[in-house]
């Protein structure tokens, strides 16, 4: 039983690629069905997210990656051959330790994030759900959860900010006690103020404008965000009124003046106001940076704050590639111990025939020298079996290769993939 | 009872210490498992200490009436209020401050003679009322320099943008100065009543002192800028900042009232 993986992340695609072969929510029930009906995979679990669109899964017949590609050929040929192009395809250990490392954060686009260990817990409900989790998921998948868990918890790799968005929302966390009462501007409606403003949205649930010059963009993005929309006709009035500001637009000339701004800041009374411009060129005179009670930043200073959290982050890489590489050898050891408890058997009772075929076959031992030979050939093969089967489980003696020395002939059980037990 | 309340008195500051040095390693490494021992270790300290005058007070000396023991009482207010306020906001990363200066405090309570009975006999209420206002008026005035200092020290890392460890581990500015504040509310509410209490003292044989005296005069300063200092916060007529600047400059002469202008004081000497 050998976990296999196939896929594509930001790590070999583009993102334009990333998001030609990801797959909707909607569309994974049906997609895990189909792997497990084309013949090649006998479980199924697809993680499809915005970084990463990755099949695990147990091949059937022992062909490893391959048959998992094979069966994404049947269902989805263009996403097969994308993957076959600018994706991996890993089985065995290196199957295993992906995915826990995947789980952990380790593989992410920023170091350590831990939404991925919310979706693969999804995608892995998904899977047991719709029917295509097997033993080797099932064994694997939670494993993994639970290393993702230790790595957090043991290090500091979640730990920090390590990104802009997430520097804009530190930066409001200093300033404010409580985000969700704090009412937030933005001007633009671009890219950059959208990563921002989402990323405050999550904890500031107060009033909301966006301020564009193009009105259709500015509401398209209040929309989404719940808010209000507006033009840059009364940007020093809205910006007076606000407590978060981000700004991001192409204006060749600053948008938030100082002449404009002072006058209004004075009905504030000391409430603080945060002014985040991520423009180039900037959208905030630096003068007002100067202000009492108003704090400006710029890209620059975000990046700073993204890049010091990274690099406190990947300082505690070799931590986490520890404790991963531990939970990999652990898995390796318990998989294998299970997966040698039949060989053990086979071996016991081909050990027991040859001991009744030896006895049996000396007629010329009387009644009490039986017993004897018994009891000492009983002790024999315990012994035997007592130094052979842990070299077994944990993989030093190949069961296959010793069987064969005893010419016992082996089959591995068959694993039904619907319910998961063993014939 | 003595010996108890002797290893009592002199285990509260070792655990005080040790409770402050799992907060520095929060601090420092925001590290979760001694973030509990920590908080575990500073309540075992705030029971300690209570046991502690507790078993004083069985001796028939309340805890607070040496020097030692007031001293000790007040780092006790100091941890024991940011304690409350670190469940309710759940910021344990500053708790390293004020457990540090309880445990300081614990320690220079210990290291003098808390079971030293006074030399003149006062009224026992109003002597308690009036050095058990007093000591938490200057844990109010400690806790509101404390959290002022914090919130100067975290809003020139945001000016400077120095966006380091202090940057990260310190709260916002509006909690750090709301907490300054309300610490100093307290403290202007508690010195309030320990001077009133001190009047009503003051009226005891033992113990005549005149309104001209410089420990007197001294003390009405610091209750009345405390006072102005508070409302001109409340009512939003002063900045943070500067009401930070304010409570530290309080604080500092409220320990040179306690040190200095004593010495050149009737009050507070037997008759």
């Amino acid at each position: 039983m050998e976990l296999v993986v196939v896929g594509l992340s930001h790590h070999s695609a583009p993102l334009a690629l990333r998001e030609s072969v990801a797959l909707r929510p909607d569309e994974l029930p049906g997609a895990l069905e189909a792997l497990v009906r084309a013949d090649g995979l006998a479980e199924a679990l697809v993680l499809s997210t915005c970084n990463r669109t990755e099949i695990y899964g147990r091949a059937r017949d022992g062909r490893g990656s391959a048959a998992a590609l094979d069966a994404l050929d049947r269902v989805r040929p263009t996403v097969a051959d994308a993957l076959r192009r600018h994706g991996y395809a890993l089985g065995g250990d290196q199957a295993i330790d992906h995915l826990f490392r995947v789980v952990s954060g380790l593989d992410s686009m920023i170091v350590g994030e831990h939404e991925i260990a919310g979706q693969m817990s999804r995608a892995y409900g998904l899977a047991c759900s719709v029917g295509t989790a097997g033993p080797l998921l099932h064994r694997a998948v939670p494993r993994a959860l639970q290393v993702g868990r230790r790595v957090r918890a043991e290090t500091a790799l979640a730990r920090g900010i390590a990104s802009v968005a997430g520097a804009a929302v530190g930066l409001a966390d200093r300033v404010f006690r409580d985000l969700a009462t704090c009412r937030l501007v933005g001007i633009g409606a671009g890219d950059t103020v959208a990563t921002a403003l989402r990323a405050l949205r999550g904890r500031a649930t107060g009033p909301l404008v966006v301020l564009n010059r193009t009105l259709e963009r500015a509401q398209a993005l209040a929309g989404e965000l719940g808010g209000e929309s507006g033009g840059l006709d009364d940007v020093a009035a809205r910006v007076a009124a606000a407590d978060i500001v981000v700004a991001a637009t192409d204006a060749p000339e600053p948008l938030v003046r100082l002449r404009d701004l002072q006058p209004l800041l004075r009905a504030r009374r000391e409430r603080a106001l945060l002014l985040l411009d991520l423009g180039v060129p900037r959208d905030v005179e630096p003068s007002i940076r100067d202000l009492n009670g108003v704090y400006v930043y710029d890209l620059d200073d975000l990046q700073a704050i993204a890049e010091r959290g990274l690099y406190a982050r990947h300082a505690e890489i070799p931590k986490a590639e520890a404790i991963v590489a531990g939970a990999v050898s652990e898995f390796r050891r318990r998989r294998a111990g299970l997966e040698a408890q039949p060989a053990i058997r086979a071996l016991l009772d081909e050990l027991l025939e040859l001991r009744r075929d030896a006895i049996e076959g000396d007629r010329a031992l009387a009644a009490t020298e039986r017993e004897a030979a018994e009891r000492v050939t009983g002790r024999l093969v315990d012994k035997l079996l007592r130094r052979l089967a842990p070299r077994m489980k944990d993989g030093t003696v190949d069961p296959g290769a010793l069987l064969e020395i005893f010419g016992v002939e082996h089959r591995p059980p068959a694993v039904d993939a619907a319910d998961g037990s063993t014939e | 009872m003595e010996g108890l309340a002797r290893f009592l008195i002199v285990l509260a500051p070792a655990v005080w210490t040790a409770s402050a040095a799992a907060y520095l390693s929060v601090f420092v490494r925001e590290d979760r498992a001694a973030e509990t021992w920590a908080r575990r270790l500073a309540l075992t300290a705030v029971v300690l200490q209570l046991a502690a005058s507790g078993t004083v007070g069985a001796l028939g000396l309340p805890m607070v009436a040496s020097p030692g023991g007031a001293i000790a009482f007040m780092g006790l207010a100091v941890a024991a209020v940011h304690l409350v306020l670190e469940s309710r906001i759940g910021v344990r990363t500053i708790g390293f401050f004020p457990v540090a200066i309880a445990a300081g405090l614990s320690l220079a309570g210990a290291s003098t003679d808390v079971l030293r009975r006074p030399e003149t006999q006062l009224p026992a209420w109003s002597t308690g009322a009036h050095v058990l206002g007093a000591v938490l008026a200057y844990a109010g005035l400690l806790l509101a320099a404390l959290y002022g200092a914090l919130y100067l020290l975290q809003r020139r890392a945001m000016r400077r943008r120095r966006f380091g460890l202090l940057w990260e581990r310190l709260p916002s500015l509006e909690l750090l100065d709301q907490f300054s504040w309300r610490s100093l509310v307290a403290a202007a509410a508690f010195l309030t009543f320990s001077i009133a209490m001190g009047h009503v003292m003051g009226r005891s044989p033992g113990l005549a002192f005149e309104y001209s005296d410089p420990k007197i005069m001294f003390t009405n300063m610091i209750w009345l800028a405390a006072v102005l200092l508070a409302l001109s916060r409340g009512f939003h007529w002063l900045r943070p900042a500067r009401s930070a600047a304010g409570c530290l400059l309080l604080f500092a002469s409220a320990v040179g009232n306690m040190l200095l202008v004593d010495l050149v004081s009737r009050v507070h000497r037997p008759h």
